[in-house]
């Protein structure tokens, strides 16, 4: 007979649990490498799978719509922003101050003279 | 793959680098720690598959919430306290259902029942004679001896394993090799 104190007196954890013994698991290295190579691949394509799964969820769809607004207003603000070429500016002064007759115009923003043939036939629009 | 550099890390780099999205050091994890979790888990199931089962979820655990993990801490302890928590729950859910099956639907279920204990295991004994010694013990007694004498762990391995006291891991063994030597002694008489 066995003196002291009972068995399971000092255990912290479920000292009534009935536990099973191991000789139904094969203790071989192979078998747990093969358990380690397929328990690391679930984990890794659970972890791909719950990337791909909030690409799809609806807050994914609004943080995309987002993104794209805020994206569509900095191309805006920064076209808005742009200086005009010096050489279109004075274009357009030129433009925006030449006389509004043909002639008028033709003198004034022509790089050439104006054709005499044009010159005759704008008289009568002058007079 | 993994390098040996990966081998030589400590338990807190590897559970800080996996939360950094490392897998392979995640890989080194799940193999230092893949038997001894699924010895425990098959303690608390009985059943091969099921243990699998329960260690895996575990591992995921440990992969989904690793930046949660404070690294100075040991991290066996707070693992195979996942271990046991989800081995428990399915056990308390394996024999919950198979009660209600019993009762409602059909007699005979299969329920987990304790394997035998490997012929063999002590020369020139018979199996069924150390079978029944194995059974004398304590439950506890009986999971600290196996996985002490017969898997070769450490009573370190095992303390964090049932979350208990390396001292009382070894007074387990002690008593286990006790009772064992005096129930052989006896049926060899």
């Amino acid at each position: 007979m066995r003196s002291g104190r009972p068995a399971s007196e000092g255990l912290k954890t479920m000292p009534d649990l009935d536990l099973f013994d191991t000789s139904a698991v094969r203790d071989d290295a192979n078998s747990w490498d093969a358990l380690a190579a397929r328990i690391t691949a679930a984990a890794v394509g659970a972890r791909s799978d719950s990337v791909l799964g909030w690409l799809a969820s609806p807050r994914a769809a609004a943080v995309t719509a987002f993104s794209l607004a805020v994206g569509v207003l900095v191309v805006l603000l920064a076209g808005q922003n742009e200086e005009p070429p010096v050489a279109t500016a004075r274009e357009e002064w030129r433009l925006l101050l030449a006389p509004s007759d043909r002639l008028g115009r033709t003198l004034a923003t022509g790089d050439q003279p104006p054709a005499v043939e044009q010159l005759l036939n704008e008289r009568g629009d002058i007079r | 793959m993994c390098s040996d550099s990966d081998e030589t890390r400590t338990d807190g780099e590897l559970v800080a680098a996996t939360a950094r999205g490392d897998d392979a050091a995640f890989a080194v994890l799940v193999r230092r720690y893949v038997r001894q979790a699924t010895l425990l888990a098959a303690q608390y199931l009985g059943v091969r598959h099921e243990a699998e089962d329960i260690v895996q979820d575990a591992l995921m655990i440990v992969h989904r919430v690793a930046r949660r993990f404070d690294a100075d801490r040991p991290f066996p302890p707070w693992f195979f306290a996942i271990v046991r928590r989800l081995a428990s729950n399915r056990r308390s859910r394996n024999s919950r259902g198979g009660r209600l099956l019993r009762l409602w639907w059909r007699p005979n279920v299969d329920e987990p029942v304790a394997v035998g204990f490997e012929a063999g295991l002590v020369a020139g004994i018979d199996a069924a004679v150390a079978r029944r010694a194995m059974n004398m013990l304590a439950p506890m007694q009986r999971a600290c001896f196996e996985l002490v004498a017969i898997r070769g762990l450490s009573t370190t391995e095992v303390a964090a394993m049932h979350g208990i006291a390396e001292s009382t891991v070894r007074q387990h063994v002690f008593r286990a090799r006790a009772a064992l030597r005096h129930a052989l002694g006896k049926t060899g008489q």
